[in-house]
């Protein structure tokens, strides 16, 4: 423990939201009643976390998760509402874009202003303001007024006075990937020595994941005041990609159920329900339902029209966002179908409008329905009460015959498990992903420059589909750094040939030793092509990405293959001076 | 109430470096930009006071008796406005102080308590610039004594009281942002109560415990004994001092109770 520069102990700060200005005067003087006239935000809930010194330490996570309450409890700043924290360590420097620096003042006044407030002047000052000048490039405009900087010049010379001082503890807000490419890279060298060298502990507010990781060695995910996620960087980069699509489908459910509080009165209860696949992937088969009711206390008080089309009917299928299909007879019954492809969420959404108002506790209300699907299959169930997301028990449902299965709302519910990576429509499933080595076998441990292949089993789960769509590997180091991509678009799909495997085979792995992951996307056909805008797990043109599906390591790279990342092979030749010249006539 | 006021003198006496060099540097930022640059920082109020003396000397040629000279009112009256600008400067600067400088807060460079203090240090340059022209004035004017032996102590009186007043000014000015409107009001008004180009005699008696209940005075006649060696009574400088004392322990401790909810505000 003494090697922690930062302990946090059940670290929680609770700031009150007055409803009035003035009730933040009578609250300081006590006057106010208890749980009266404001709000209780808690930015920070029950934090226990631990740094050590000479750690890279990202914070990610949204607007107004927490992160800027952290650091404001970590500089002192402000005080913890309860909970521990235990700093170590002298100087901290706060980096936040625009304050401090004062716009008349020259950058060599700013520079040495700035220093002489973190109590250094003198030789040690003038020391220090030659190394800014030098590592910020700015020698040609020191002596101009801060205001005629272009934004990048500014942060350039506040970045590189705060991390002239040598802090113990260096916390920087939003800062990074300000200046241009060049200079961030050097930032990132930068930060990196100070880490190194002198020990000091470096926390980091960002959005930007992917500038983080390749600069911190642990990310810390603040959601809602609270750590969701803490390790290294590869997982956190997965669990990101995932967030991205999670909230997406939470803002398209509010906007949903914003709606039918518009149509059907502030007074109802409106239940949103979603079925997906239980293991976050993709379904087998389509899951075909001929019934969706709400009963409460056996009497029926909502129930979806799924056979209609009607979205207007005050309970009805949600089409957005729902992977739906068409209305028609399967299997002698009026029914409508669950696929397993068309929406990036994979999952199918109905809305209820009970007749009669429900308890409070949901006691004794049930989900009654009839599905059939052509493999046996478990759906996870969720419901949506007024916008409260309250998990239910699992469906089970067995191959090729009709089944009713009643769904409590009391049951006890099955943990949720997240994608962890998997994203995609589904209209061509990736499932078996297999890194095969030379003796024919699963390998996970490969040997530098001796023959790879890789090979993956797909489902092409949309009948209609037939084309060549994109194919493409791309291969991470220690779960972060792109090394390379490969893919094709010349092998052909359809609905027709259902299943099969795809492989491809190198002759020599090029890959010095290390420890790689490696993803796998199949998109529609011209997806690259098209530069797509939109993320890519949300996207109803990625077909399926398996995200860092495998882990691998290479060894056996010898003196050239290790150190580096990729070995490339030629043909070399030599030529010497002095030697007989081709004849000319 | 002891400890708050330990702790708050402890932290300005650990960060005093800092605090000097942040005040100094408040003072560039201010004339930053323009062509004399520092040397406002002299001459913007010398020629403030400047304008007084002229129309004073030259154009209204007021004296109290034909006895005195008109440079001897003009000492009066800067005896008591000089000091008076001090308190106005402080005080109107420690108002908004916190909400302008809370980048001082959040960037670690120095505590909240740290702050309003700024703001009296700040003032206080132009007050050693008002101070150094009247004492120019006095010695010209031949009325200099040995009271100026006070003048130290004086000056040190009206700091600590400066310092409290801007504890709770800035406190105040964070919860109710209409503070600083009316503190701008609130001095305007105490100039014209305040014996700056009066005596206190020339108050009509039934309006003369208006004079006495106002605390300027009691910071005035203290400064007018020391620059001037007009009598000091006892009692008055009893008044001042126990003043003093007790609006800085009281700002102090308002500062340290309510430091961390302040914070939170901003």
């Amino acid at each position: 423990m003494s090697n922690a520069a930062i302990t946090a102990t059940g670290l929680t700060k609770v700031y009150r939201l007055y409803d009035r200005p003035r009730y933040r005067l009578l609250d300081m003087f006590g006057l106010l009643a208890t749980g009266s006239g404001y709000r209780e935000h808690k930015a920070l809930d029950d934090v226990t976390l631990s740094i050590a010194r000479g750690e890279k330490v990202a914070i990610i996570g949204r607007n107004g998760a927490g992160k800027s309450t952290f650091m404001k409890l970590v500089s002192r700043v402000a005080q913890p509402t309860s909970g521990r924290l235990d700093v170590t360590g002298q100087i901290h420097a706060l980096l936040q874009i625009g304050t401090g620096f004062h716009p008349d003042f020259t950058g060599r006044q700013n520079v040495f202003a700035y220093l002489a407030q973190m109590g250094i002047d003198g030789a040690s000052a003038r020391q220090l303001f030659a190394d800014i000048v030098e590592f910020s490039e700015l020698e040609e405009y020191i002596d101009q007024p801060v205001k005629t900087y272009s934004t990048g010049m500014a942060v350039r010379l506040m970045f590189s006075t705060s991390t002239a001082i040598r802090p113990d503890l260096l916390l920087l807000d939003e800062v990074l990937g300000v200046g241009d490419a060049y200079f961030t890279q050097k930032s990132f060298d930068r930060i990196s020595d100070l880490c190194r060298r002198d020990g000091t502990t470096l926390l980091l507010v960002t959005h930007d994941l992917y500038s983080a990781v390749r600069l911190c060695d642990r990310v810390i995910w603040i959601d809602r005041g609270r750590v969701v996620m803490d390790g290294p960087g590869a997982p956190a980069v997965r669990a990101y990609e995932d967030s991205i699509r999670l909230q997406e489908e939470a803002r398209l459910r509010e906007k949903k159920r914003r709606r039918l509080k518009e149509e059907g009165g502030a007074a109802d209860t409106h239940v949103i329900v979603e079925f997906r696949s239980a293991n976050a992937g993709f379904l087998q088969a389509p899951v075909y339902f001929s019934d969706i009711e709400l009963r409460h206390s056996g009497a029926v008080v909502a129930r979806v029209p799924v056979s209609e089309g009607s979205s207007g009917a005050a309970s009805h299928i949600v089409p957005e966002g729902s992977a739906w299909g068409a209305a028609g007879m399967w299997a002698g019954r009026d029914a409508r179908a669950f696929l397993n492809y068309g929406s990036p969420f994979r999952k199918a959404a109905a809305a209820f409008v009970p007749a009669a108002a429900l308890p409070e506790d949901m006691c004794d209300v049930e989900l009654w329905i009839s599905a059939q699907t052509a493999v046996a299959c478990e759906l996870a169930v969720s419901a949506f009460i007024d916008g409260a997301e309250r998990p239910l028990p699992n469906l089970h449902l067995p191959a090729a015959r009709w089944h009713d299965a009643i769904v409590q709302f009391g049951g006890a519910a099955e943990p949720r498990r997240h994608s962890a990576g998997v994203h995609g429509t589904g209209a061509i499933a990736v499932d078996d992903v297999r890194l095969v080595s030379p003796r024919g076998t699963d390998a996970h441990v490969l040997t530098h420059g001796e023959p790879l292949d890789i090979v993956f089993h797909y489902r092409v789960n949309d009948p209609a589909l037939c084309e060549r769509p994109q194919i493409l590997m791309a291969i991470h180091r220690d779960g972060v750094q792109d090394v390379c991509r490969f893919g094709t678009d010349e092998l052909s799909f359809d609905g027709a040939s259902r299943s099969g495997t795809v492989g491809v085979h190198f002759e020599r792995l090029p890959l010095a030793d290390g420890r790689y992951t490696l993803t796998v996307m199949v998109a529609r056909h011209g997806y690259y092509d098209d530069r797509p805008t939109q993320y890519f797990s949300l996207s109803p043109g990625v077909y399926a990405c398996l995200s860092q599906v495998l882990e691998f390591i290479v060894e056996g790279g010898g003196a050239i293959g290790s150190g580096t990342t990729v070995v490339l092979e030629g043909e070399w030749s030599t030529t010497r001076p002095g030697a007989p010249q081709p004849a000319h006539d | 109430m002891s400890t708050a006021v330990q702790q708050i003198v402890a932290a300005h006496w650990r960060l005093r470096r800092v605090l000097l060099a942040s005040a100094r540097v408040e003072l560039q930022k201010r004339y930053a930009g323009s062509l004399l640059g520092p040397v406002w920082t002299v001459l913007y109020p010398l020629l403030f006071l400047s304008v007084y003396l002229f129309l004073w000397l030259v154009v209204f040629q007021v004296r109290f008796s034909p006895a005195t000279s008109a440079l001897d009112y003009v000492l009066f009256v800067f005896g008591g406005l000089v000091p008076y600008l001090f308190l106005v400067e402080s005080i109107t600067s420690a108002a908004v102080s916190i909400r302008q400088n809370i980048h001082l807060v959040k960037g670690v460079i120095m505590p909240m308590e740290l702050i309003p203090t700024r703001a009296v240090l700040v003032a206080l340059a132009s007050h050693t610039v008002g101070l150094s022209l009247v004492l120019v004035l006095a010695i010209g004017n031949g009325t200099l004594s040995w009271q100026i032996a006070w003048l130290p102590a004086v000056l040190a009186l009206q700091i600590i009281a400066m310092a409290g007043i801007a504890w709770i000014v800035a406190a105040l000015g964070v919860l109710i942002p209409d503070t600083a409107y009316l503190v701008n009001l609130a001095t305007m008004l105490l100039m014209f109560v305040s014996p700056i180009a009066f005596k206190p005699e020339m108050v009509p008696e039934r309006f003369r415990a208006v004079v006495w209940l106002n605390p300027v005075s009691y910071m005035i006649d203290a400064y007018r004994a020391a620059l001037l060696g007009t009598p000091l009574p006892t009692a008055t400088l009893l008044v001042f001092t126990v003043g003093a004392v007790i609006v800085f322990t009281s700002g102090a401790a308002l500062c340290w109770r309510f430091k961390n909810f302040i914070v939170d505000l901003e």
